[in-house]
């Protein structure tokens, strides 16, 4: 009963805050879409927004085109994973699971077929008897996923729902979650400001910033293609320089050409130092150089005071990078460069 | 091998930072002093009880007036307890759930209520109760009855007072862990489509329950011994045990036993106090 | 935070609201119809009062009995209220350091006692150790003890709330620079406690203040406190008097108490402008060149 998501021109005040300034975006029946963004961004006022427990100053929610935004929160069939789990700590894991159809007064028998049933289908079978505090974080984490999708939903809501766990456990959920969301193939719309599980688990992105969503797109078109400068650093790191006529000036930081060149640190090789070989290149003085295990992070200083950092493969020849030495990186490659032109040096709102 | 005089370390380590003698100097004080300010006047007590012979604990129950003292007392206690845990649940309720203006005048009836002497509120509880007192003024003025009022020193009439001195104690307990609800709990019910009813009975009343029975506890207690707005409200016809012990200090001039039931009055309530301490942890809730 | 518990309720907010509002003209109304009685023109207590005049008002601060009985309340509950502030917030403190759990526990309960403590059985027996050390009788010294105990568990409760609400790594931390337990709990302890010291003491001085049952037994002939001489005149004549002091009585408490928060308050806003004048100051551009 997977279903099509629409916000438009959504604008939230809470206090004296603007919090959500027009705020559009479409989702696909099916599809893994995350807000990411830093606090304050507004993407947990829109989650509560599409799952009712905000109410709009003005914009329509739809459900399959019709509209939501004055539908109170219980009869809105959402599912939502809350970032603590709101687990209920007297009641089973079965009855914590089968509660929304206890909400809507089906029988025990078939509350407990589901409470099975969903438990299997998040991997924790048998565990219907067992007491929320008896149970590791990231077991909560699985009962809440399969208590909100226990009513058969029409949108799966996650609120930052790696948060409470350790990296380790953190990596697995991601897979996890996202396979249980294919299989079930439900709408998922999620909140972070992780960017690593946003680009994990996602089909599209859509990144936030102070009440605007300023890019959606795939987590890849993201990273090679950002709308601005805030995006391509936000999303892993990047060297942004200037540019004017397809050149990379290397002037002062502040100074502006006509464009932002976007080099990604694993993109830049070392070249000889009188290579002119590719319009993308720029030379600096060794200031760091270690080894992080799988790469070699590199950083120089250029004459005008810019850091470049570098990500260079472990069998790159790293005898001459002394500190202290000169020494050239260049993008070999055009195509994986990417210019922002400075009249959208910070990207419209968008809708998509 | 451990060096002569050294200590060996317990199985449970000394909070972080604390010294031995610190104990010592902090809490000596306060515990000697309870043992004079306390022990001190419960072995009065029981001397005075004994004065003339054991026969004292015998004899109160001859008093007429102590065995139906004792049975009002505990009636009130207990009706007065139910009372407020249910209306001071609803009050906590309401300041946590109305609206900004509204729950300012809660609060303000509240501390109002705190911050005045029982005393004068008893005061007002009396003038209201009078036979042509504030109530009688009322009813006449819109019509309903011309006839004084019997309220003052019944039974009935020292329950409102009761209620209303008693009802702060019962609600801040729940108004404070009202104020640390598990939000996220709340949303997850409403979300998942549960009604008032259930979101209450799943989420609401189990983090609540707490604080509402050491409300309760708080309040049955101080009842027991309650002594001014039972005397000014009830009158002679209606005495609490502290009434009937009063009687026998200062007018039957029979302190032995008035001692001797002095002794059940705090043995009674002191053995209530522990037994929900135990149970119900309440002396944790306000501590 | 109380739009979510508002949500909750559903449809049955409004009954609830109602039923408090009406609970809260129990704790009001009282209150106010005595104050109403204080200012008749009449002779007599009668609501609703004769005329307006503040004349009894007059009498009571010019009559040197209950002046009297003011001041002698005054300095005894201040002094109970100072034996009860130094014991309870030492017994707060020092309830932090016991290292077993029971124990804590079982002093926890015993700080807390007197509350449960029925005041008549307790003054009783105040008034037999009076009668027993022989040196005492006539003196204040059971009174004053007495009502220390009283005002006791509400120092402590309050302070131990506030105890609760300090970072419980402040004191391992001082301790590891060289801090010895004096010094801890005079630079960090106690100033971080003293807002919740002075409500306590505030709290505790209004109820004993309020004390009459432990006057009743204990106050040598002669002498009486005011709760006492307003708990007599209402057994005797029932003079305007006695509504006039209990309302100056009542403005009084509620003054002494509303200062604090009131004072806080002020302080916080007053604070509050100061960061905001100060947050105006730009931010220093971000590093140009890599960003994160």
């Amino acid at each position: 009963m997977t279903i099509a998501l629409s916000v438009s021109d959504i604008h939230v005040t809470l206090g004296h805050n603007h919090v959500l300034k027009g705020v559009a975006l479409d989702v696909r029946p099916g599809e893994f879409v995350t807000l990411l963004g830093a606090s304050g961004s507004g993407k947990s006022t829109l989650l509560n927004v599409v799952a009712g427990l905000q109410s709009v100053d003005s914009g329509h929610v739809l459900f399959d085109g019709v509209n939501v935004e004055k539908r109170a929160p219980q009869k809105r069939n959402v599912g939502v994973v809350f970032q603590s789990y709101a687990l209920f700590p007297h009641m089973t894991i079965g009855e914590n699971v089968s509660f929304p159809l206890l909400a809507a007064r089906r029988p025990a028998k078939e509350r407990r077929a589901v409470a099975d049933e969903m438990l299997s289908l998040v991997q924790l079978p048998g565990m219907a008897d067992r007491s929320p505090a008896s149970l590791s974080g990231g077991q909560r984490q699985r009962v809440a996923l399969a208590r909100a999708l226990a009513a058969n939903p029409g949108i799966l809501l996650l609120d930052e729902p790696m948060a409470a766990l350790d990296k380790q456990l953190r990596e697995q959920m991601q897979v996890e979650i996202t396979r249980i969301q294919r299989k079930v193939g439900i709408t998922t719309v999620s909140v972070t400001h992780d960017q690593t599980e946003a680009l994990t688990m996602s089909d599209r992105v859509a990144i936030m910033r102070d009440g605007f969503i300023v890019q959606v797109d795939t987590p890849e078109a993201l990273y090679r293609r950002p709308a601005d400068e805030y995006i391509a650093g936000f999303l892993g790191e990047a060297n942004l320089l200037p540019t004017i006529g397809g050149m990379i000036l290397d002037t002062q930081p502040g100074a502006t050409g006509d464009g932002v060149a976007v080099l990604r640190p694993e993109d830049l090789e070392v070249v000889s130092a009188d290579s002119t070989a590719s319009a993308w290149s720029i030379e600096g003085r060794v200031r760091l150089l270690s080894f992080q295990g799988s790469r070699f992070r590199l950083e120089l200083l250029t004459d005008a005071g810019r850091r470049i950092v570098c990500s260079l493969p472990p069998a790159a020849d790293v005898a001459a990078l002394v500190v202290g030495s000169r020494a050239r990186v260049a993008c070999r490659n055009p195509d994986r460069v990417h210019v922002i032109s400075t009249g959208a040096l910070v990207a419209e709102p968008v809708a998509a | 091998m451990a060096l002569p005089g050294t200590r060996r370390s317990t199985a449970q380590a000394r909070p972080l930072g604390a010294s031995p003698s610190e104990s010592r100097w902090l809490l000596w004080p306060p515990l000697i002093f309870f043992v004079l300010a306390l022990g001190l006047p419960m072995i009065a007590l029981v001397m005075q009880s004994f004065e003339e012979g054991a026969g004292s604990y015998v004899q109160i129950w001859t008093v007429p007036a102590f065995v139906s003292s004792m049975i009002r007392t505990v009636v009130l206690a207990l009706v007065v307890m139910l009372i407020t845990m249910v209306l001071g649940s609803a009050y906590a309720l309401a300041i946590v759930a109305s609206p900004g203006w509204l729950r300012l005048t809660l609060i303000a009836a509240l501390l109002l209520s705190l911050w005045t002497s029982i005393m004068v509120r008893s005061f007002g509880w009396m003038l209201l109760e009078l036979p042509k007192g504030a109530i009688y003024w009322f009813l006449s003025t819109i019509g309903l009855s011309d006839e004084p009022v019997e309220l003052y020193q019944t039974t009935i009439g020292m329950y409102p007072a009761m209620i209303a001195v008693m009802l702060p104690f019962a609600v801040l307990p729940v108004m404070t862990s009202l104020q640390s609800i598990d939000k996220e709990q709340l949303n997850a019910a409403t979300i998942f489509g549960a009604g008032p009813l259930l979101t209450f009975r799943t989420v609401t009343w189990p983090q609540i329950v707490p604080s509402v029975i050491s409300g309760g506890v708080l309040v049955f207690v101080m009842s027991l011994g309650f002594y001014v707005t039972p005397l000014l409200l009830g009158g002679p016809g209606n005495m609490t045990i502290s009434g009937v012990i009063n009687a026998q200090m200062n007018q039957a001039n029979r302190p032995e036993l008035g001692a001797a039931m002095s002794i059940l009055l705090v043995g009674g309530t002191m053995l209530v106090y522990l037994i929900a301490d135990r149970l119900f942890k309440v002396s944790e809730k306000w501590g | 935070m109380s739009s979510t518990v508002a949500r909750s309720l559903g449809w049955y907010r409004l009954p609830i609201i109602v039923i408090a509002a009406l609970a809260s003209l129990l704790l009001i109304v009282p209150f106010l119809i005595l104050v109403s009685t204080s200012w008749t023109s009449g002779s007599f207590i009668l609501f609703p009062p004769e005329g307006f005049s503040l004349k009894w008002y007059g009498e009571v601060l010019s009559d040197r009995r209950w002046m009297g009985s003011f001041g002698l309340s005054l300095w005894t509950s201040l002094l109970s209220t100072l034996i009860a502030t130094v014991l309870g917030v030492s017994g707060a403190i020092g309830l932090t350091r016991v290292r077993s759990k029971v124990a804590a526990r079982w002093i926890r309960t015993l700080f807390i006692v007197p509350i449960a403590l029925p005041p008549i059985a307790y003054a009783v027996g105040l008034y037999g150790v009076n009668m027993d050390l022989g040196f005492l009788r006539g003196t204040l010294v059971t009174l004053i003890i007495g009502q220390s105990l009283i005002a006791l568990p509400y120092v402590f409760v309050i302070v131990s709330g506030g105890i609760a609400r300090i970072d419980p790594a402040l004191r391992p931390a001082a301790s590891t620079m060289g801090a010895r337990w004096p010094l801890i709990l005079r630079t960090i302890e106690l100033p971080a406690l003293l807002p919740y010291i002075l409500s306590g003491t505030l709290f505790a001085f209004v109820v004993v203040f309020d004390e009459v049952v432990l006057a009743v037994f204990l106050m040598p002939p002669g002498m009486q406190t005011l709760p006492l001489r307003m708990l007599n005149a209402s057994q005797e004549a029932f003079s305007p008097e006695l509504t006039s002091a209990s309302t100056l009585v009542s403005i009084l408490a509620i003054l002494v108490l509303t200062i604090l928060p009131i004072s806080n308050a002020v302080r916080r806003a007053r604070q509050q402008r100061r960061i905001d004048a100060g947050a105006k100051s730009p931010v220093a551009a971000p590093l140009e060149g890599v960003t994160e």
